[in-house]
């Protein structure tokens, strides 16, 4: 529209009558001025730089006394005062004009240039209009591919009839500025949503003795943020949470959407426990606070003791299991609707039994959906390249790499396994975190090994009861605040059963009296303790001979 | 499932019993040492302890039944500790040596019998 407009008015000068001297000097006014708002070094200015820089130049070139750009606030229906040229009060005062009413919004309503040759102030709703005294005014709306982002206008002191050409000219002005705008919001929404969604996904994963946990998130090509999510976290009770969701759509409102369902799921995980009842809650809490998004979540927790995996799922892709001996099946359960998409109603709970060995894989539909392929075929595809025996890590980045290499990605893709530690026979190795929340499923995973390997409840619970104190005195005193790993190993050989805590902390002797406690009790629930401190660590090695189980308890 | 400790308080015949029950370490101790503190009044001659629902006992545990009862001595209070014959953990309080600083008594009947 204005290109044309712009060039219709120099083709009439140039071509119908080259003799009339004062249009053809009109012309060349008229492409200095359009050379003004156009310059190319304006290319390199931030978005208020620019905003400011054109509207100097457009006041100038219109010879207009003031110029404002107005930006519509959907939320509330209004304009508001963005930048402004001999109107500078109107950006400090905030100044907001309601949509449809006055000068600015009956141009930000109708999406057509308007002109008024004499203001007449009961019509002009902006107070500082009034008291500058504008006598004539022309606007133009600012639009992007159809969408309305708000006003630009200028205005004089003096009547003035603004000609089609200052129309066109404005309009170009316009259209610059709406560009930069839109620009600017679209790269401030993607920075934004890239924050959110790098601040809410996990720092780290929890490493639950028994269990190794590996994550991946991908964002879609081009960098654009999506709606997609893990979680992975420990529950007080020594249960292991784990979590992932799809927010329909893509930009800054799914992300955050996804961020308040992520802190809702944790917030409801701490508070009800149970997954159905999870998912309900989330539901409930997404119909209040977003009522147009849809999500789907999975979310289950995984019990360490009995190996269990409870979980519910808001139509999201069903988990997939590989055990250890390679088989991978995919774990239908019955279909419940993504949430926000219905009012009430609760959310089937599914119960799997895990083994030692067996891995559990939580993805979103980036990883296997394609254009030209069915959800089943990337189910199916997923399932053969999760057959491998390999470690949680390697095993995110070889999915990652055998199911998205060939095809761009249009998605975003979040990626959590779940492995839980082979069972390695008459011995047991684990490694986790320096934090005394472990040490329940520490516990939790001697019971089990303890019981697989017929040990009387007296003699399991001594060496349960140690092994827990030689953990807890690394947690407490091995590393800073920064923390570190522990080793906990466990070997039967012949007569007797021996455990080693490791860490590679420096090992502060414990000075408090009520501090050595911890190993004082070791000493006496054990058969024999021995403590070894180097440069490197502490290791603390507790053996009991196995004969004569029968007359250890009191 | 397995459950998280807890504390609860009860008074029966004017002495306030403190049931601790599930598993106490490291990680949660300080939380029941601040229930236990808020609780204990200056005006009663004793405490009882109720542990027949608790199913572990760490060192950490067992510090703050040790202080507990160092707190109370000092304001000529009694501490006493009710354990389950069968109950594991009395191996814990045993190796301790807490069972032979503070009265350990099998049944909430026995607590409530000690004057």
């Amino acid at each position: 529209m204005v290109d044309r407009s712009t060039a219709a008015s120099n083709d009439s000068s140039f071509s119908s009558s080259p003799t009339r001297i004062d249009e053809l000097l009109a012309s060349v006014d008229q492409l200095r001025r359009l050379q003004r708002v156009t310059d190319a070094a304006l290319a390199n200015l931030t978005v208020d730089e620019l905003l400011e820089e054109l509207l100097i130049r457009v006041r100038e070139a219109l010879s207009a006394d003031t110029a404002a750009i107005l930006l519509l606030d959907r939320g509330r229906g209004e304009l508001v005062a963005r930048a402004a040229k001999g109107l500078e009060e109107e950006v400090e005062q905030g100044v907001r004009i309601p949509l449809g009413r006055g000068f600015a919004g009956t141009i930000a309503a109708s999406g057509h240039p308007l002109s008024i040759y004499d203001v007449d102030h009961s019509n002009v709703l902006n107070p500082i209009l009034k008291e500058k005294g504008i006598r004539s005014l022309c606007g133009v709306p600012l639009v992007v591919q159809g969408e309305r982002l708000g006003v630009l206008h200028v205005g004089t002191l003096v009547p003035r009839n603004f000609s089609s050409e200052d129309e066109a000219l404005l309009q170009l002005v316009g259209d610059r500025v709406a560009l930069a705008l839109h620009a600017g919001m679209y790269e401030r929404e993607r920075a934004v949503a890239r924050t959110l969604q790098r601040s809410l996904l996990p720092e780290i994963l929890p490493t639950p003795p028994g269990f190794r946990l590996a994550a991946r998130y991908v964002p879609a090509g081009g960098g654009e943020v999506g709606g997609d999510w893990y979680d992975a976290f420990m529950l007080p009770n020594g249960s292991i949470a784990v979590g992932i969701g799809d927010v329909v759509g893509r930009g800054l409102g799914a992300a955050s959407t996804m961020g308040k369902l992520r802190n809702a799921l944790r917030a409801y995980a701490l508070d009800v426990g149970s997954p159905g009842d999870v998912l309900d809650r989330m539901d409930r809490l997404l119909q209040l606070l977003d009522p147009e998004q849809m999500a789907t979540v999975l979310y289950g927790v995984i019990d360490p003791v009995e190996l269990t995996f409870r979980f519910a799922s808001a139509a999201h892709i069903p988990p997939i299991l590989r055990d250890a001996d390679g088989s991978v099946r995919i774990r239908t359960t019955e279909t419940d609707p993504p949430l926000g998409a219905r009012q009430g109603g609760t959310f089937t709970e599914t119960v799997e039994q895990l083994r030692p060995g067996t891995t559990l894989i939580l993805c979103t539909d980036g990883l296997i959906e394609r254009r030209r392929a069915s959800l089943d075929d990337g189910l199916r595809r997923l399932c053969e390249a999760s057959a491998v025996d390999v470690s949680p890590e390697k095993r995110c980045d070889l999915l990652i790499e055998e199911l998205m290499d060939d095809h761009e990605l249009d998605d975003d893709v979040a990626l959590l396994v779940v492995e839980v530690a082979p069972d390695g026979g008459e011995e047991l190795q684990t490694t986790f975190r320096a934090d005394a929340r472990q040490l329940l499923v520490l516990r939790r995973l001697l019971q089990r090994w303890l019981r697989e390997r017929g040990l009387a409840p007296e003699v399991a619970y001594d060496v349960i009861a140690a092994t827990g104190e030689a953990a807890a005195n690394a947690i407490q005193h091995a590393y800073g605040p920064t923390g570190g790993m522990i080793h906990v190993g466990a070997e039967v050989s012949g007569d007797s059963i021996s455990f080693t805590v490791r860490d590679l902390g420096r090992w502060r002797f414990p000075r408090d009296p009520d501090r050595g406690r911890g190993l004082a009790m070791m000493q006496a629930l054990a058969d024999e303790v021995r403590i070894s401190r180097s440069e490197t660590g502490t290791s603390v090695e507790l053996r009991w001979r196995l004969e004569g189980n029968g007359d250890r308890a009191g | 499932m397995i459950e998280p400790a807890d504390v609860r308080f009860d008074v029966v015949d004017g002495t306030t019993v403190a049931h601790l029950s599930g598993e106490i370490d490291l990680s949660n101790a300080a939380l029941i040492r601040r229930s236990l503190a808020e609780f204990v009044s200056n005006t009663e001659l004793k405490l009882v302890v109720d542990l027949c629902e608790a199913s572990f006992l760490d060192s950490a545990a067992i510090r703050v039944l040790f202080d507990l009862s160092r707190r109370l001595a000092e304001h000529k209070q009694q501490l006493i500790v009710v354990v389950p014959t069968e109950s594991l953990i009395r191996r814990s309080l045993e190796v301790s040596g807490l069972a032979s600083t503070v009265l350990m008594v099998a049944t909430l009947e026995e607590a409530a019998a000690q004057r």
